[in-house]
């Protein structure tokens, strides 16, 4: 069984529509395990139980996880200890004017922490910056000094240490399980397959705020056939 | 730093009192740029209280009303004593300060808003997305101003960032990789 850590962009993606529903045709076919910190989970479910606007979203993630295609993990000393590790080494990555950038939080570093602990290699991450940071960190610096226009730097010694955290990695977002579960059957499980449908649930979870460009979407239905 | 923040407060007060929509615009813009480059929640704040005050100024049911200056004046005033309390590195008296103008801005919400309510809610979330747009990640950008992680995501989604993205690797390679390892 492959298990893929999920961060709580792509939860909050999958679970802004039925996409996560779909999750679960693509976890039986697939033979795959969702697997989110403890922490992302209350986040997620817990906390937005409480609030009308966001519960019917609450109420999908937590019947994913009682349908055990999702697993919550305890956040152990161990993962405590990896997560302040990777919190500061992500802290010292990047300086603009000689101040040094915290690009990412917390929360973050506890699902790249999951991700050494359950020695998953796959990350399901609707985010940009973390992603950015994991796949391509001189470009994080290059797109830094445009957005801020002035020098940033990089930390060479720190990006290594961070590299080695995430030599094996892949990254993943929510639209590639889309374009997956259409492609294996499990997306017609939840909508009636059509080029049309893909599509739609495509943009839903570009709307919903995964990182990608309305013409990747477009690009690649141009090879699927209707 | 602590001379940008009050340098920031300063402009801040001046450009209320003067109901200067471009500056107020200008001082979010420059405070939550400051916000991400110092990582400072103070800063971020002051960026989410002068976007909040351009919007207040662009809603005339709000500024004409008979009670408009008079609940000015006093969200003015704390913010005077924020920039004392930021002068003397007094983190506490600060947020406290400046809490005080976040009641008065959610009374002033709740009583003299017509449709559009939140709009200190909806401020976060504005400058949590130009966080966004700078390079921080939704959790920092939203950890920063304090805005709903799930309401900012949401907001980005609707926004053209990430059409402005260089695509190094697109959805099929990314999907043929996802196939290869699961088949692994």
């Amino acid at each position: 069984m492959k298990k893929i850590v999920v961060d709580s962009s792509s939860l909050i993606t999958m679970s802004s529509s039925c996409i996560l529903k779909m999750m679960k045709h693509l976890a039986e076919k697939e033979n795959i395990k969702f697997m989110i910190p403890e922490s992302v989970y209350y986040e997620s479910v817990e906390r937005p139980l409480k609030i009308k606007r966001f519960e019917l979203n609450a109420v999908r993630i937590r019947s994913a996880v009682q349908s055990g295609y999702m697993e919550t993990v305890k956040t152990t000393p161990h993962i405590k200890k990896t997560m302040n590790e990777l919190s500061t080494v992500t802290a010292n990555i990047c300086s603009a004017n000689g101040k040094k950038l915290r690009l990412i939080n917390l929360g973050e570093a506890e699902t790249l922490a999951l991700m050494k602990e359950i020695d998953s290699r796959i990350l399901l991450i609707d985010e940009r910056t973390t992603r950015m940071l994991i796949e391509e960190p001189e470009n994080v610096m290059s797109f830094l000094e445009r957005r801020h226009k002035c020098k940033v730097t990089l930390n060479k010694g720190e990006m290594s240490n961070f590299r080695n955290f995430f030599n094996e990695i892949r990254v993943i977002r929510s639209v590639e399980l889309i374009a997956l579960a259409y492609e294996d059957g499990a997306f017609e499980q939840e909508i009636p397959k059509s080029k049309q449908a893909l599509e739609a649930a495509l943009f839903a979870a570009k709307y919903a705020g995964c990182s990608v460009s309305g013409s990747e979407i477009k690009e690649f239905l141009r090879g699927v056939k209707n | 730093m602590g001379s940008v923040l009050v340098n920031l407060l300063n402009s801040l007060t001046s450009s209320i009192r003067d109901g200067d929509t471009r500056d107020l615009k200008n001082i979010a813009n420059d405070a939550i740029k400051e916000a991400t480059l110092n990582n400072d929640p103070k800063l971020a704040k002051t960026a989410v209280l002068a976007y909040t005050f351009y919007k207040f100024y662009s809603k005339e049911h709000i500024i004409k009303n008979d009670r408009w200056p008079k609940v000015r004046e006093i969200m003015v005033a704390s913010l005077e004593k924020s920039i004392q309390s930021a002068m003397n590195n007094k983190d506490e008296d600060f947020n406290k300060n400046i809490q005080s103008v976040v009641k008065e801005i959610k009374i002033i919400d709740d009583r003299l808003s017509n449709y559009a309510r939140n709009i200190y809610e909806k401020a976060k979330i504005k400058q949590a997305s130009t966080a966004y747009a700078l390079g921080m990640s939704i959790g920092q950008s939203a950890e920063l101003t304090g805005a709903d992680p799930k309401q900012l995501q949401l907001y980005i989604g609707a926004t053209k960032i990430h059409d402005e993205q260089k695509i190094k690797k697109g959805l099929n390679d990314r999907l043929n990789s996802l196939k290869e390892l699961l088949k692994e």
